[in-house]
């Protein structure tokens, strides 16, 4: 009796061990597909820099992408977790890399990245894991429009029952209305989407991120006044943007990579 | 963007008018040879990389370049111009209470 109960026990060790190793961790088994695809992506890059530098008006063979390669091991890796939300970074990447893998599809998402959107937005809606598909998602508003995305953010913000989802869904509906130097009409749509993060879910980590954008929505619109911009130069001398008051002045935030 | 602002800044040498630079590359060293390889002539705050540089992040800047206008008050008269239209605002701005 005894021996059986060792017997069992060792057993049920060598079963947990064996669901513990990597092999059998579906994130571990992703990682190892998209870290490969990185460096096989960063050398075609690398790659096309060298040719730019002998012909500068190249353009990259995409042909030739190794986006092509890997959209199906990602592809059947996330119908192999369809529904589970192992799933979920799959599905992101394949709506983050579909368009450098189908031909054609420079300026739209093409059929396998809107399922992995349709995906990630009513099969996984009310998991907690698709908290990190959200900055995807918005993303997405430049190649599927505002009038996909901001639904699809407000049926997860509805469905899931995670207080920090439903905040950080909202903020995220604010930054797809918002967008890069925005117009009044659109300030229009954020803002509010913003103040009810703060008020709503004052303790969430999307409250600390609204925080920025709504400085900018009250004190960088066209017709305010610039606030105090300091600074030091290339040299360590310190500039202030008052001490240019008289002039026309353009700031332009920029790197030379 | 470089090579017209190069030229954009030596057009409008004897204007009261001044192109600052916001630099978010991750080093001051790499801003100081970035400026002599492409011979920058006007002055460069080095902020810092993406996600670093503290004027970057309090101004929201998400996307670089990223292009605000001030007339001569110090007012927010233009987001997001570029090249040619850029020189157009600043000129329509420099002819301003004249």
């Amino acid at each position: 009796m005894l021996r059986l109960i060792i017997a069992s026990v060792f057993w049920a060790w060598v079963a947990l061990a064996a669901a513990q190793e990597p092999a059998n961790d579906p994130g571990a088994e992703l990682k190892a597909i998209t870290d490969e695809y990185d460096k096989a992506a960063e050398a075609f890059w690398e790659q096309f820099e060298k040719t730019r530098e002998e012909k500068k008006d190249a353009e990259p063979d995409m042909s030739k992408h190794p986006a092509r390669q890997f959209l199906p091991r990602v592809e059947a890796f996330a119908k192999k977790h369809a529904g589970q939300p192992a799933a979920i970074p799959a599905l992101c990447w394949i709506i983050e890399n579909s368009q450098d893998a189908v031909p054609g599809s420079e300026d739209k998402l093409p059929a396998v990245g809107e399922w992995a959107f349709e995906q990630i937005t009513t099969v996984h809606a009310g998991q907690k894991e698709v908290a990190d598909a959200l900055r995807t998602l918005s993303r997405s508003s430049w190649v599927l429009g505002e009038q996909k995305v901001v639904p699809a953010l407000e049926r997860i913000e509805s469905a899931n029952p995670e207080p920090g989802v439903k905040a950080s869904a909202l903020f995220y509906q604010g930054v797809v209305y918002h967008g890069y130097d925005p117009k009044p009409e659109a300030v229009a749509k954020s803002r509010p989407l913003f103040e009810r993060v703060l008020k709503e879910f004052p303790d969430s980590e999307a409250a600390k991120k609204c925080e920025p954008f709504l400085f900018e929505i009250n004190n960088l619109q066209v017709g305010m006044k610039a606030p105090e911009l300091e600074g030091t130069d290339a040299e360590g001398k310190t500039i202030t943007l008052s001490s240019l008051r008289g002039q026309v002045v353009v700031l332009d935030f920029f790197g030379f990579w | 963007m470089i090579p017209h602002e190069r030229e954009m800044v030596k057009r409008l040498a004897d204007k009261p008018f001044t192109l600052l630079g916001i630099n978010s590359d991750e080093s001051r060293s790499v801003l100081q040879k970035k400026m002599a390889e492409h011979e920058v002539n006007w002055p460069c705050i080095h902020d810092g990389s993406p996600g670093q540089g503290p004027v970057a992040k309090k101004w929201n800047v998400r996307g670089w370049p990223t292009i605000y206008v001030l007339d001569k008050t110090g007012t927010i008269r233009h987001r997001g111009l570029r090249d040619k239209e850029l020189e157009e605002a600043v000129v329509a701005l420099l002819n301003e209470g004249r």
